[in-house]
């Protein structure tokens, strides 16, 4: 009887993992139809634009470049260096030094000799005070911001007080930014005023050759950790974000390289201090905050613009950023949980905040219960062995059509990388991708799941081997 | 059919696809490698014939056979930073020419995305007079921005004129990108900004006089002038910008006549105006302001009397010891500095300083 009982649960739960694989490779397909045809639609509108004229323009709208650091000694400089040789004609880069306790202050009145200046901002979001402010004497676009230790919300949240531009650019101290990005990043909110963010893509610089703060030669990382989440990196980038352009807007930004309207993200606050997905918490309060004011408000990707970042090559350091990345997607998920499906916030309520619900969020407890399930049901019998097989060589499959119709996509687009070896690796990387890798990310996920339900929201050590030789002038 | 069946077909249609996918990325891989390695020659040849008309060559030999984007990019690459007479030294080539025709043929396409390649294509080729303008009036919003990004190489009244009416435009990109193209345009556009702002249309008048102040032409001040009590304090505060672009003791009058406005935009505009004319006599007035009920008009205040130097920094000394607590902090940030007289203002103008005054004029 009970024999009975638990087999007619496991076959019910196996049908139910399979509906569960058809809406999520439903879903995902769609994404990836939407990402082409919005990718045509963009290749068509830059098709011979005139950024360079954007240079010369008296008309477009000012970008303070917010880069927060924290015992940055070694690398502070040149991370500036990089910032300021980005093309934009109206670009202020600040600094903010979240009360590093080694000499990144010293490093950086010395390297640029700054100067002290009026301590004049309007405290309009909530951070530690600030101790001062200090502007170059030699790049006058440098704004460096020198307060008490908060955090990198914190941080943010005073160069927003201090920054003066229309646009602020929140960028990670580790992360490459090509020349042109800004250019490119900038380019939804001269079209369309209800853009109060955009993205830009994110690729991984492991492998790669770095020079003076610039991917010179990109290459495809050779290790297994860095090659399976360069795979990662362009699914989720390049039909992930795009694909939700159409879809009804992006409820993601990377923390690394996003642009905001600085006055709307003065409106909802700022950074919020207590959760590990500020990021992500940002772009919900700022479309949630729309909605409910009766304005639109988009959030666009923009594939074009890109931004190289070193991913972790450790299994720990790398368990340790999915954790936090997947406490602080249930974290704000949770804060904004009356979104869902609320027919208020239309296309955000009944479609995207679903999406992450069910595919995101609930995903690696469905696949682990899958895991669990499907081979018992196998053993007990309540699950066909051809069925089961024949179910994991598709579910399979499907993960590896997925990226290989990225890599496609990446070929008859951007193309960037350019040697017959990278496009083997890349290709190696995605049909090793789906075995052993993805399914140590549901774990890692997993556990951020069971960390949040203990109120765990520290960040974890990140260590990194660093990239290539410093940036000049 | 069972659902054995339907895994199985699903699994051989992804086969299937796998297949043509990775035929797909193989065969664009090969064949753009060969393409490259077949073309490399002719695209040399081609940059070479064009860097020798554009170097003064009487010859004008035809280009070698190649695919029209390889012929745009080699002639994008040729036009880069070249004058009107090397312009029309490659306009003289057979290549340009034809170029030119397929240009006018994609303008007259219905769809927009060939409009666009063909006005993108123009405005590399620097030709489409004949052409282009009439496409300021296209449906498509991404064509009229491309068009006016080519009419600010090719300023005319006419075009000024449907420029500055463009300033009212539904999308965002056109506004933005006609703003642009009149500032550019500088005095060719002054006439068509005045009769604008004569008619005084609602919903561009604050545009049209962003324009006037950005153009910095003593002509535009009159007529925007003339809006000085207008009811949007955008529109007031606009005018002040102008005024404070053109300057002369009238303009410093208007200014200071700005201060008293009720709204704090406009005063502290008028008030960074002041501080950018670098009017010492208005020092009594800035430090007024000092005390305003707005942090805004305060900080300008601040910042403007720094940049009057000797005065100013006397009125904000005197102002440490004011009764009014907004006008003594004020006051004591602006001269709090390890290095007193190394202002922002007055050392190095600092860019985003200037964009954020510009910004709040």
């Amino acid at each position: 009887m009970i024999h009975d009982v638990v087999t007619m649960l496991l076959a019910g739960f196996a049908w139910a993992v399979f509906a569960y694989f058809i809406v999520v490779n439903g879903c995902q397909t769609a994404l990836l139809v939407s990402a082409t045809t919005a990718m045509r639609r963009h290749r068509q509108r830059v098709w011979e634009e005139d950024r360079v004229g954007l240079l010369g323009s008296a008309v477009t709208p000012t970008i303070s470049a917010l880069a927060p650091a924290y015992n940055e000694e070694a690398n502070v400089a040149e991370s500036v260096h990089a910032l300021m040789m980005l093309q934009y004609p109206a670009l202020e880069v600040v600094l903010i030094n979240d009360g590093s306790r080694d000499s990144t202050l010293d490093v950086l009145i010395r390297t640029f000799d700054l100067y002290p200046i009026h301590p004049i901002f309007r405290n309009q979001v909530q951070s530690q005070p600030v101790r001062g402010l200090y502007r170059s004497k030699v790049h006058p676009q440098l704004l460096v911001v020198d307060k008490e230790n908060g955090g990198k919300a914190d941080a943010l949240n005073a160069g927003l007080n201090c920054a003066t531009g229309e646009l602020v650019c929140a960028i990670d101290a580790d992360t490459l930014i090509e020349p042109d990005a800004l250019l490119r990043i900038v380019r939804p909110f001269l079209t369309d005023e209800h853009v109060v963010a955009a993205g830009g893509t994110i690729r991984v610089a492991n492998g790669s050759r770095v020079a003076h703060g610039r991917v010179v030669d990109a290459r495809v990382a050779r290790g297994l950790l860095a090659g399976c989440q360069t795979v990662e990196y362009l699914r989720s980038f390049l039909f992930g974000r795009l694909g939700w352009n159409n879809l009804g807007g992006n409820l993601i930004i990377s923390g690394a390289f996003g642009l905001f309207r600085r006055e709307s993200v003065l409106e909802v606050g700022g950074y919020v201090h207590d959760t590990v997905g500020e990021d992500m918490e940002l772009i919900a309060d700022l479309r949630r905050q729309g909605h409910d004011r009766g304005t639109a408000s988009r959030v666009d990707f923009v594939p074009d613009p890109v931004a190289w970042t070193e991913v972790p090559e450790s299994w720990r350091v790398l368990g340790r950023q999915r954790d936090r990345w997947h406490r602080g997607l249930t974290d704000v998920l949770r804060r904004h949980r009356r979104i869902l499906f609320n027919p208020r916030y239309r296309a955000l309520g009944l479609v995207v905040y679903p999406y992450y619900v069910v595919v995101e969020l609930l995903g690696p407890v469905v696949e682990a219960l899958g895991v669990v399930a499907v081979p018992l049901g196998l053993i007990l019998g309540a699950v066909d062995v051809t069925f089961g097989l024949l179910f994991l060589a598709v579910a399979y499959g499907w993960g590896v059509l997925l990226n290989v119709a990225v890599i496609a996509l990446e070929e008859l687009t951007y193309r960037r990388y350019k040697r017959w070896p990278d496009l083997l690796l890349l290709l190696l990387w995605s049909v090793v991708e789906g075995v052993g890798y993805r399914q140590l990310t549901v774990v890692w996920r997993l556990l951020g799941l069971w960390r949040y339900a203990r109120g765990s929201k520290d960040w974890g050590v990140m260590s990194r081997k660093g990239l290539g030789t410093p940036a000049r002038v | 059919m069972q659902l054995y069946d339907v895994l199985a077909v699903v699994l051989f249609a992804e086969a299937g696809i796998l297949g043509a996918g990775l035929s797909l990325i193989f065969g664009h891989a090969v064949f753009r490698q060969i393409r490259a390695l077949r073309l490399e020659p002719g695209i040399r040849t081609s940059m070479q014939i064009l860097a020798r008309v554009l170097s003064g060559d009487p010859e004008r030999p035809a280009l070698p056979r190649l695919p029209l984007d390889k012929v745009i990019e080699a002639v994008a690459e040729a036009t880069r930073s070249v004058d009107d007479a090397g312009r029309a030294r490659l306009a003289e080539l057979p290549a340009y020419l034809a170029l030119a025709e397929r240009s006018a043929r994609w303008c007259a396409s219905p769809l927009w995305p060939r409009r666009l390649k063909g006005v993108r294509l123009f405005l590399i080729l620097g030709a489409g007079q004949a052409t282009v303008p009439k496409l300021l009036d296209d449906p498509s919003p991404e064509v009229r921005s491309a068009a006016v990004a080519w009419a600010a190489n090719h300023p005319s009244p006419q075009v000024a004129a449907r420029l500055v009416r463009m300033l009212s435009d539904e999308a965002r990109g056109c506004r933005l990108t006609a703003q642009g193209a009149l500032i550019r345009m500088g005095r060719h556009a002054v006439p068509a900004i005045t009769s604008h702002l004569a008619e005084a249309v609602p919903a561009s008048l604050a545009s049209a006089l962003f324009v006037a102040s950005r153009v910095h032409d003593s002509a535009l001040s009159g007529p925007a002038l003339a809006h000085r009590e207008h009811n949007d304090p955008a529109v007031r505060a606009a005018v002040a910008q102008v005024i404070a672009s053109v300057g002369g003791t009238d303009g410093v009058e208007w200014l200071e006549g700005f201060l008293a406005d009720p709204v704090a935009r406009v005063r502290a505009t008028a008030t960074a105006g002041l501080g950018d004319l670098g009017y010492w006599p208005s020092s009594p007035l800035l430090a007024d302001r000092l005390g305003d009920p707005a942090w805004e008009v305060r900080r300008a205040a601040g910042l403007a009397l720094d940049s009057l130097s000797g005065p100013g920094q006397l009125y904000l000394r005197r102002a440490l010891h004011s009764t009014d607590r907004f006008a003594q902090d004020m006051a004591r940030q602006v001269l709090d500095r390890a290095t007193p007289g190394q202002g922002a203002a007055s050392l190095v103008k600092p860019a985003a300083l200037a964009a954020y005054s510009q910004e709040h004029r």
